[in-house]
């Protein structure tokens, strides 16, 4: 397992640069009104293909996470989002209880959406890493 | 579980690159005695903070400092800050410590420069939702935001969120009952997942039951689904 932990913030990042310089090259990655991009986050040795963290747009901008892994016990998420040429950070917070949890922003001309995800065993332990999305409208 | 001492740290971009650290002993002290010029500590959701202030009284038992669980202590504390240690070092943590700990990040991204967008306050989660603004750009304040975080508050909101537990799954429950009502009363069905609906009419009646809920609880922006979904509480 110490490999997964240290490969998966790396891994993260690599993603998270990937999409940014894909963007900055003019390649910019559209997906309005549907999942965008799932990241899979799970807890020490347990499957880590049952929690998510995405951007959506539907009748919001959002970032969820989607928990059905019950050795993850507490819930990372941070957003952020960006109108025009500003951007809006959303810090993150620690949730405990399993929880599934939507992060909504304000209506509006919001063209990115993106954020990052953890989760952890209770005792703070089999936490896996960081995982990123990005995720354009 | 080197992983997990990044909270905050991946909650800004990565590109960022300046320092803004504040001496932690006066911070907290400042802090601390704007806490007890308040007169305050015992906090109550939802109580407007935004000028730095705590919030006010609140129920019986939040106001208590809860106990710290010794291994989540002896696991977390080798990464707190001295401003940090200083506060969980009796092994306890009250709403006011917590609340000293957020509005001290809060001051030191404003001194950083970094827009903190208001209400400041703790919400009905028990916890500090934060807002920052920046124009683009301007790398070096989302590596402020990201210092401030890790000197001020970085292990505490984790200590916080295993704490406080009791306290915010109360709100959380009573958040997926409430738009299960709404639902109810809306003619939403769960399984149809309104929430992710391309229909205008959906969406509005979905987003009426979502900043009702949000209004109910004062948990603007943050939402757990709703009763019948499956999702474990």
């Amino acid at each position: 397992m110490h490999g997964l932990k240290w490969s998966r913030p790396l891994i993260a990042v690599i993603s998270t640069a990937i999409i940014i310089v894909g963007t900055l090259a003019g390649g910019q990655i559209a997906f309005a009104g549907v999942n965008p991009s799932t990241t899979p986050v799970g807890c020490g040795a347990n499957p880590d293909d049952q929690g998510y963290a995405y951007g959506w747009w539907g009748s919001s901008a959002t970032m969820r996470t989607e928990n059905d892994n019950l050795y993850c016990y507490y819930v990372y998420l941070a957003g952020h989002y960006r109108i025009g040429d500003t951007y809006y950070w959303v810090s993150g917070t620690w949730v405990g209880g399993f929880p599934s949890r939507v992060e909504t922003y304000p209506t509006g001309n919001i063209v990115e959406v993106g954020g990052s995800q953890n989760a952890c065993e209770q005792g703070w332990t089999g936490c896996n890493g960081y995982a990123s999305t990005l995720a354009y409208q | 579980m080197s992983n997990a001492r990044c909270t905050g740290h991946c909650s800004y971009p990565l590109e960022m690159t300046v320092w803004a650290r504040s001496s932690s002993k006066a911070t907290l002290a400042l802090v601390m005695a704007l806490v007890a010029a308040c007169g305050s500590g015992e906090a109550e959701p939802g109580s407007p903070s935004g000028t730095g202030q705590t919030s006010q009284a609140g129920p019986a038992g939040v106001s208590s400092p809860l106990p710290i669980p010794p291994a989540s202590l002896a696991l977390l504390l080798p990464e707190a800050s001295d401003f940090e240690k200083d506060l969980i070092e009796d092994a306890r943590i009250s709403v006011a410590e917590y609340e000293a700990a957020k509005l001290a990040e809060v001051a030191c991204l404003r001194t950083a420069g970094v827009t903190v967008q208001e209400p400041v306050r703790l919400d009905g989660l028990y916890k500090y939702r934060l807002v920052l603004s920046y124009p683009a750009g301007r790398p070096e304040l989302s590596n402020a935001a990201r210092e401030c975080n890790k000197e001020h508050s970085g292990v505490i909101d984790r200590l916080w969120a295993e704490v406080s537990v009791p306290l915010y799954q109360r709100t959380i429950s009573e958040s997926r009952r409430l738009m299960a009502e709404c639902y109810r009363r809306n003619g939403l069905k769960v399984d149809e997942r309104p929430q992710d609906s391309t229909d205008p009419a959906v969406q509005e009646r979905y987003r009426a039951c979502l900043t009702g809920m949000w209004a109910a609880l004062d948990i603007e922006g943050v939402s757990f689904g709703v009763d019948g979904d499956g999702r474990p509480q």
